[in-house]
């Protein structure tokens, strides 16, 4: 059974990503939010381990959130909002960090 | 109906936020009607329970001794992250309650096996 994990602070602010990825199983997938958008974006020390994540499919970025903060994103599916409710109905399960 | 198992997670300190009395009302709740209930206390989480907790000079509600309703409520599944207290140097007989340790591959393993997770 999955999980679609979602992530709304940015990395440079709390230990929510690391912390995520610390507990994924390999079926799960990330889904960026908010603040966290930047996350595919940004030169911080978890980029390399979430564009593994972006390679094998399974990391989302929120368009909406990306667009609101003029970003664009390196790594990861820009996803909208009807994709963030596809992604849910996918996923055994959500849990939000 | 076949009941839903639900994973309730505890990853911030007390007394910072309201998210850790609001968790424990909510589980308490909970129990009342539904008997597939597992507790997860990670990262921040595991201070909820490190035993000796006193904010009454704070102002604010002790509630901490609630936390041995969950026995009385029949919430058996409590897991805590191992690593997250030795990270923060507290050992399980630190702990206000009897909990079961588990290491991140377990509870990779039981946050899979859950229908529906709450975040605190």
């Amino acid at each position: 059974m999955s999980i679609l994990h979602t992530i709304n602070s940015s990395p440079f602010q709390t230990h929510a990503l690391q912390q995520c990825l610390t507990l994924m199983n390999e079926q799960d997938d990330l889904l960026l939010i908010e603040d966290a958008v930047i996350a595919a974006q940004a030169k911080h020390p978890l980029f390399e381990q979430l564009k593994q994540l972006s390679e094998q499919g399974r990391l989302m970025v929120l368009s909406a959130d990306l667009e609101a903060r003029g970003i664009q994103n390196i790594i990861g599916q820009v996803s909208s909002y009807s994709d963030f409710v596809e992604l849910v109905a996918k996923h055994q399960s959500q849990m939000a960090w | 109906m076949i009941e839903k198992k639900i994973g309730i997670i505890n990853r911030s300190l007390p007394h910072g936020s309201a998210l850790g009395r609001e968790s424990l009302d909510l589980t308490l709740a909970m129990s009342a009607f539904n008997e597939s209930l597992s507790l997860f206390f990670i990262n921040d989480g595991v201070y909820q329970l490190l035993d000796g907790h006193n904010p009454t000079d704070s102002l604010q509600k002790h509630f901490q001794p609630l936390f041995k309703m969950l026995e009385l409520y029949d919430v058996e599944n409590i897991y805590v992250c191992e690593q997250s207290l030795l990270q923060r140097a507290i050992e399980q007989s630190d702990l206000l309650i009897d909990v079961t340790l588990v290491d991140e591959q377990q509870l990779k393993t039981k946050l899979a096996l859950q229908d529906q997770l709450l975040s605190f």
